[in-house]
């Protein structure tokens, strides 16, 4: 009996609860914010105590791509850009150093740039750029947030990029699994007929629309400038673990996952917040229009905020909720 | 019948809420965008709950209060959602 007077105590207005339901007063609120504060601050500090998350293990086929890539270009009459094979390593080589030093970024904490990797993999470029995804659940959804953003359009549709490289890593990325993308795109210093003195590259950054990043590096003389190596029928892309030996080539697609050590749990941070905050507003939403009726119904004098805009304010903040995608570009 | 006294007060309020839906929806690839977004929603819906009500001459500091929990809660929830993603 108690417990069903605490319940409509909580949910129903009532003479104990002032005719407001006790959840949506100010109080409440402001104790409900502080408790999903509270619930983030713990899925954020559950890797620091050794429980692993589960995040995003999807299944990304990095053929696949490459391939959307090239029908979004040959949708602008661009040419197909072509696997090459030193790009793919380069993509693998940035895609486990950024697992190996949980980093989420186009330059490493230590300052190692992204061209780091397409020369120390043996590709000598006059133009460098790269494109990195994340926690997408498949290849359609991160091309298209590369293609909703200006700057990661530019790179894939731009006709200075003659190949390309693309790698899919799992791993651990401060706690919690993650399924990373790189797309390293390049075209060679001998494809431009003389040995140009200048080399550009191209990077993609985060937070505006046009972040574009120029470097500009001078490609020391003494190093013998290959030619691709890549054919047609020989896949060069790889999918890979954060494995320290970790070269996957030549179709070899299987995804491995590493296994570290401690608990592992299997829940996606993402669809937990998502699910916690949908039920926490669906429920304030159900109660706030009761009290909205109740109010009307009874006449009850109340200095208080408008019913309706709290709930228009609500419903904005579900259909938000609903349409928000997990995957991050950079 | 109770005449709905205001109602193009309420003009505004879906004008700003609309802005921020379709603004989260163009910057879904941007997470920092769509962050802004909502704290500049967040921000306009508590700056219209004081303007309305300052004109319909109920301003009282529990109504403030009350505008700045809600939004603070709406903060919180997509903040938490964006970031998690």
């Amino acid at each position: 009996m108690k417990t069903i007077e605490h319940f409509l105590h909580l949910f129903t207005p009532r003479h104990s609860n002032d005719h407001k339901a006790k959840i949506i007063h100010n109080s409440s609120i402001f104790t409900i914010g502080l408790v999903l504060i509270a619930f983030q601050l713990v899925l954020q500090g559950l890797p620091k105590i050794g429980i692993k998350i589960l995040g995003y293990a999807s299944s990304i086929p990095p053929d696949k791509i490459v391939t959307l890539i090239n029908q979004k270009r040959q949708d602008q009459g661009l040419p197909a850009l072509t696997s090459n094979s030193q790009l793919t390593q380069a993509a693998i080589a940035k895609g486990n150093h950024m697992l190996a030093n949980g980093y989420w970024a186009h330059t490493a904490p230590d300052g190692t740039e992204p061209w780091y990797f397409f020369t120390s993999n043996g590709y000598q470029y006059k133009y460098a750029g790269e494109n990195l995804a994340r926690d997408f659940m498949d290849p359609e959804s991160a091309v298209e947030a590369w293609m909703a953003s200006s700057s990661h359009r530019e790179n894939i549709l731009s006709t200075r990029y003659k190949e390309t490289g693309v790698a899919v890593v799992e791993g651990s990325l401060s706690g919690t699994d993650s399924t990373i993308i790189v797309q390293l795109f390049g075209a060679k210093l001998s494809d431009s007929g003389t040995q140009a003195t200048i080399a550009k590259a191209a990077v993609e950054a985060t937070a505006t629309p046009t972040p574009k990043v120029e470097a500009t590096i001078t490609p020391a003389p003494t190093k013998p400038v290959k030619e691709p190596i890549s054919t047609p029928t020989a896949a060069v892309i790889a999918n890979v673990s954060p494995e320290p030996s970790p070269v996957e080539e030549a179709g070899a697609s299987a995804q491995v996952t590493r296994e570290s050590g401690g608990l592992r749990y299997l829940f996606s941070p993402f669809d937990t917040t998502r699910g916690v905050s949908f039920s926490v507003i669906v429920l304030l939403f159900i109660v706030m229009v009761i009290d909205m009726i109740y109010v009307n119904t009874k006449k009850i004098p109340r200095l208080g905020g408008r019913t309706l805009a709290h709930l228009a304010f609500l419903g904005t903040i579900l259909l938000m909720i609903i349409i928000a995608k997990v995957g991050n570009i950079l | 019948m109770k005449k709905f006294k205001h109602w193009h007060h309420f003009i505004p309020l879906f004008g700003i809420l609309s802005a921020g839906f379709i603004g989260f929806f163009i910057f879904s690839f941007n997470q920092v965008f769509q962050a802004l977004i909502m704290i500049v929603m967040a921000t306009s819906y508590v700056v219209w709950g004081l303007l309305h009500h300052y004109r319909h001459e109920d301003l009282h500091i529990n109504v403030i209060v009350e505008y700045i929990a809600v939004s603070f809660l709406g903060l919180v929830v997509i903040l938490s959602v964006i970031f998690r993603a």
